[in-house]
């Protein structure tokens, strides 16, 4: 390899580099140092890929909560009938730190049983 | 006029899109192509380009671009075709995602850049080594920032 092509592979490099810095960051759009462990009512269930989601009210507001692929869900014991609008559950999730009342949960406690969503 | 946001609305309510989101492994193979598509297209794309960029002078640059275009055109039409569906699955969130935006800029300065190469060089790769032009060589490094800046603004979508 010559010297002005390995020069050549230099900026590549550090793009490569730099990559998973920048995916890790990722995680930080959720702040995992404030877990919120709350009871709620579904208002709108949609079991769905990439992951299901579902809507419910808190103090007022409507928040948004991140669940799992369909798949992980079934395995788990949680069929789409599991999650029905009208049905208390509970909630443990991280939000969103930007502000958007989005969760993501770590964890979700369907009559009695609690299953792990990670 | 078209009308941007009915039309992603439209996509995203469309029975194909609802079978993409349905429960099962749909979504998931249709992500799984397109990760095949990714590494058919930029395998031999960071090949040729390292080539243009004075690696591997051993191997003639013309039989190496003809042998790896047919790889790299098949992960292209992969990537087009399944990120189409894996985009009307959440067409109307995405259409307003500013990571997925600079993605599909990206993408389009990538696929010019491309085409651009092709029309300025394809004639000249039997004597690219004697004489090889900055232009093309800055295309060809360029071509590599740029697709890799694709495939990581495009998984960072889930992230930011």
């Amino acid at each position: 390899m010559t010297r002005r092509s390995m020069i050549a592979l230099i900026p590549a490099l550090a793009l490569a580099l730099a990559l998973p810095a920048l995916a890790h960051h990722g995680w930080g759009s959720y702040d995992a140092d404030k877990l919120q462990d709350f009871q709620a009512e579904l208002a709108t269930v949609a079991y769905r890929n990439p992951h299901a989601q579902v809507e419910v009210d808190r103090d007022g507001e409507r928040w948004l909560v991140i669940l799992a692929p369909t798949t992980r869900m079934e395995a788990r014991g949680l069929p789409p009938d599991a999650l029905v609008v009208g049905r208390t559950i509970g909630i443990q999730a991280y939000p969103r730190s930007d502000g958007t009342r989005e969760l993501r949960a770590e964890r979700i406690v369907v009559d009695g049983r609690t299953i792990e969503l990670r | 006029m078209i009308d941007g946001p009915a039309i992603a609305a439209a996509l995203e309510a469309s029975a194909f899109a609802q079978w993409l989101r349905s429960a099962g492994l749909t979504y998931a193979t249709v992500n799984l192509l397109h990760l095949l598509g990714l590494c058919l297209l930029v395998a031999p794309m960071l090949l040729l380009d390292l080539r243009l960029l004075g690696l591997g002078r051993r191997y003639p640059l013309p039989a190496l671009e003809r042998d790896l275009s047919p790889w790299l055109v098949t992960g292209l039409v992969l990537l087009l075709v399944s990120g189409a569906a894996l985009f009307s699955a959440d067409a109307v969130p995405l259409s307003g995602n500013r990571v997925f935006l600079t993605k599909i800029a990206l993408l389009g300065f990538a696929l010019v850049n491309a085409l651009a190469f092709r029309v300025l060089w394809s004639g000249h790769l039997p004597h690219w080594d004697r004489a090889p032009p900055t232009f093309g060589r800055l295309q060809a490094l360029l071509s590599i920032a740029l697709w890799l800046s694709v495939a990581a603004a495009g998984r960072l979508i889930a992230y930011l």
